[in-house]
């Protein structure tokens, strides 16, 4: 290799990544598309707390739910009545057929029901009134464990007298309805305060909003902030923290929030519009849409395109629930569902694939090619011969063709675009491995009688990584066009759930345009900036170039 | 060259072979099956004996594979009645559709071959037209505005997702805008009163945003592969030599770098052909062109089986004699590669 001016002039203390970064960082284009790499993953990992049809937090007392609760009560008793009527084999032949639930599965299941329907009440009654519910609750428990354990008249004798406590209760709780009929007799419910939008987060979704932090702020320190003089330590542990910090995160979430679904309630804002909900306060998410919901709107155009609505797209009817001040930035689709909305969630499917399928394909490309590389003779032939059959094979036929044989899942897309595309890696991972296991410090790790996975993967793969980090690079940006045209033909994940290519096909109708001209431009501008990273890491890598 | 065909055939096979349950089941029981699923274990039974899928493994893939027919009318020595002894995929038998049981599916295919491949030999000819001259005018001018710009646009174009490029096409050229070149179809629905020149104006006129939507991956490709492999070249002594002679810059890049740097781009042929073929499916279901490509797509709707095997198989042969064709290319070339 022969040196430029500059680095002799240099002191030659950094080690070839400070030099790689140094370059990288000098690349407009590349912090550019990095930045807005960054900005999509970030869109795509927090889309539930950017657009969402539930509120982040609600004051509310929710009549709907409180009336539904009051009801359940007396029809949970009876339906436990109605178990207990019947002696268990009575109860086993007439079960519906394919019904696994066996006897005292039916007894805990109604008072299972029961349990969350004196929750919802307990949430909206005062304190002073909750006692009587509870001793209810203990009552139907100690007749379910009476039932259970074969004792069945005495259970069903209490379950008689319960009835009519049920009975009593319900009308005892009746609710009163000050802002709709101020003369109304019943319980003056108090407001509940909620985070529905948070309760219906999952764990893992909560790791990854931890762990996209660590990636950015990572990133962020690795080119933007100034190298540091003293000389850098490995950091081998150095994922350790992102990645436990996250999973705990997660962790915890699952523990405890994660599973609590009690608080759903499923249309929050119908419930408003309609009057079911009676707020205090609710603050909503800046878009206050979730991914499936439709409105009236259909194939409305964006909002700031100057095109009257025509009456033929006034009249669909496709959800009548009331957005008053609906105004979609990027158009509505075909069932009056935002464009805006459905890319924000199409990014997680798109983005995700492509990802996860390079993961993937760099796993067996790089095994492949590195007991190709390494021990040559029969096992190179073998997967030398491999590798040309699967090249031969136009891949997107084949993807297409196991995708929609095998099942449209996510899981399915992700294995099938990685599985088909290792080649290109398993070639390269070869040549670096034909080379490198001539030079000294393989064979030095050989006499020093290491094991073979361990020159492989901590000897040899480190030293071959540069083309193979520009090549996994690459192959993000075509797994996500592969996933996106899948989608396009149909044959990506279901309805309702978007993708980007899926989006740009729900209207084919040059009309439309903005169904097309959207989703795609976003799936251009993420193939576009993966290329971009990919090229600015291979000419910061390349060692022949100067500067 | 024979073991990688018969790699072809195990490898569909194999792939094949991994969907859960049986062709029968995918066409009979498919969520979205196009049959009505009312009566119909006794076709099911009928199918899986007449294809063999109650069979051993090794029997279905010497049946798939030929020159032997296994099944009930087959060959006498693997236990048919000997009326039909011949078949399979070494006799160009690639079965029949489902649904139209009296259409073979190789009929189908080299009858759509006829327009997938001049659209793809049309994209790539452009390709290499428009790609070739402007790698070498770049490095001429390497660091020229031109340059600079050709960069910025192949960059562009290279990120371009093939499905979209096609639909910002039709909606661009399209009647909504434009209203330049018709978007859909090979031919005008009237097409049979135009005289002979007329139709030929049309058809050509149908086929120039398909042959744009493939050509534009392609080019980009080649161009930048163009201009790699035309600077790693600049960059050797020879150039230097060629240089220190006073050779014109004209001259050291047409005469000593060309020639150099052609070999490995002309080689990309193998790679841009099944790019092409991929991408017919989309740009054929786009365009709605009776090619190769919306028969697969035809097939997958369908969920048939056979079809997609078929075509999935038969872009594997194209494929594997445009690796064959830009070996052979590659020696003729580069006299130094020789093959035994």
């Amino acid at each position: 290799m022969s040196r430029t001016k500059g680095e002799l002039r240099n002191p030659p203390a950094r080690d070839h990544w400070e030099r790689v970064r140094e370059r990288l960082r000098r690349r407009k284009l590349f912090t550019f598309a990095l930045v807005v790499l960054a900005f999509f993953y970030g869109t795509a990992i927090y889309a539930p707390l950017i657009a969402n049809d539930r509120p982040y937090a609600l004051e509310a007392i929710d009549y709907g739910g409180y009336e539904a609760a009051r009801k359940k009560i007396y029809i949970a008793t009876l339906g436990l009545d109605n178990v207990l009527e019947k002696t268990p084999s009575q109860y086993m032949e007439g079960r519906t057929t394919g019904s696994t639930q066996s006897y005292g599965d039916a007894l805990w299941s109604e008072h299972q029901a029961l349990v969350n329907a004196v929750a919802t009440m307990k949430r909206y009654l005062p304190e002073e009134d909750h006692p009587p519910l509870t001793d209810f609750v203990d009552d139907v428990a100690r007749a379910v464990e009476l039932g259970v354990d074969e004792r069945r008249q005495e259970a069903s004798r209490l379950v008689f007298e319960l009835r009519a406590d049920a009975k009593e209760l319900r009308t005892r709780y009746r609710a009163a309805r000050p802002d709709q009929d101020p003369s109304t007799s019943g319980v003056l419910l108090r407001p509940d305060r909620s985070y529905p939008l948070f309760a219906s987060l999952t764990a893992v979704e909560v790791f990854f909003m931890v762990l996209w932090w660590f990636v950015v702020l990572s990133l962020g320190r690795s080119f933007f902030a100034r190298p540091s003089k003293r000389i850098r330590p490995a950091r081998r542990w150095g994922w350790v923290l992102p990645l436990g910090t996250s999973l705990l995160c997660g962790a915890v979430w699952w523990m405890s929030i994660g599973a609590d679904e009690t608080s759903y309630y499923p249309e929050y804002k119908s419930g408003l519009a309609e009057g079911d909900l009676v707020a205090q306060f609710v603050v909503f998410p800046p878009i206050a849409m979730g991914f499936a919901e439709t409105s009236t709107e259909l194939n409305h155009p964006p909002s700031w395109h100057a095109s009257p609505v025509t009456a033929e797209e006034e009249v669909g009817s496709a959800g009548s629930r009331g957005n008053s001040h609906f105004r979609p930035l990027l158009g509505t689709d075909g069932l009056g569902r935002d464009l805006l909305v459905r890319s924000i969630y199409g990014a997680r499917i798109s983005l995700s694939v492509g990802l996860v399928s390079t993961a993937i394909l760099a796993v067996i490309g790089v095994l492949a090619g590195a007991l190709a590389g390494y021990f040559g003779g029969r096992v190179d032939l073998l997967i030398s011969r491999l590798i040309e059959v699967v090249i031969c094979f136009p891949v997107f036929f084949l993807i297409l063709g196991v995708v929609v044989f095998v099942g449209q899942s996510l899981l399915t897309i992700m294995i099938v675009v990685g599985l088909f595309r290792w080649t290109g890696i398993a070639r390269l991972t070869r040549a670096e491995f034909l080379r490198l296991k001539e030079l000294d410090f393989v064979v030095a790790a050989k006499a020093l009688g290491l094991s073979t996975p361990r020159i492989l993967l901590r000897h040899m793969l480190p030293n071959a990584i540069s083309p193979l980090l520009v090549a996994a690079t690459f192959s993000v940006a075509a797994g996500l066009s592969i996933e996106s045209a899948l989608s396009f033909l149909g044959f990506g994940v279901r309805e309702p759930i978007p993708s980007w290519g899926g989006l740009v096909r729900s209207s084919l109708n040059p009309a439309h345009w903005w169904i097309q001209v959207f989703p795609g431009l976003l799936i251009f501008m993420t193939v576009l900036c993966y290329n971009l990273v990919g090229d600015a890491i291979r000419d910061a890598m390349d060692p022949r170039l100067p500067r | 060259m024979i073991p990688t065909l018969i790699g072809i055939t195990v490898l569909t096979f194999a792939v094949m072979q991994l969907v859960p349950g049986d062709p029968a089941d995918l066409r009979f029981f498919a969520e979205d099956s196009p049959l009505d699923t009312g009566n119909i274990e006794q076709g099911l039974a009928q199918f899986r004996r007449e294809n063999l899928l109650d069979q051993p493994l090794w029997r279905q893939y010497l049946h798939y594979v030929g020159p032997f027919d296994l099944s009930e009318r087959g060959h006498t020595w693997f236990g048919g009645s000997g009326e039909a002894p011949w078949g399979g995929l070494l006799l160009g038998d690639l079965g029949r559709e489902f649904f139209r049981p009296h259409v073979t599916i190789l009929d189908e295919l080299l009858r759509r071959l006829r327009v997938t491949v001049p659209l793809a030999l049309c994209a790539l000819f452009l390709s290499y037209l428009l790609a070739l001259p402007l790698g070498i005018y770049s490095v001429m001018r390497q660091g020229s505005f031109f340059d600079v710009a050709a960069g910025v646009i192949v960059f562009l174009l290279y990120s371009v997702p093939m499905f979209w490029a096609a639909l910002m096409l039709q909606l661009t050229f399209g009647s909504n805008w434009l209203g330049l070149l018709p978007v859909i179809g090979l031919a005008d629905k009237d097409a049979a009163e135009l005289s002979t020149f007329g139709q030929f104006t049309d058809v050509l006129a149908h086929l120039i945003l398909p042959v744009a939507t493939l050509t534009v991956g392609g080019f980009a490709y080649l161009s930048r592969q163009m201009r790699a492999g035309l600077l790693d070249v600049i960059r050797e002594d020879y150039i230097r030599t060629a240089r220190a002679k006073g050779l014109s810059e004209r001259k050291v890049v047409l005469k000593h770098g060309l020639r150099n740097s052609l070999g490995p781009v002309l080689t990309l042929f193998a790679t841009i052909m099944p790019a092409l073929i991929g991408g017919s499916v989309i740009v054929e279901s786009v365009f709605d062109l009776p090619g190769i490509g919306s028969y697969a797509y035809y097939g997958l709707m369908q969920r048939d089986y056979f079809v997609v095997m078929g075509t999935t198989t038969f872009s594997a042969m194209i494929t594997l004699v445009c690796i064959l064709v830009t070996d052979l290319a590659y020696a003729w070339i580069d006299p130094r590669i020789r093959y035994e």
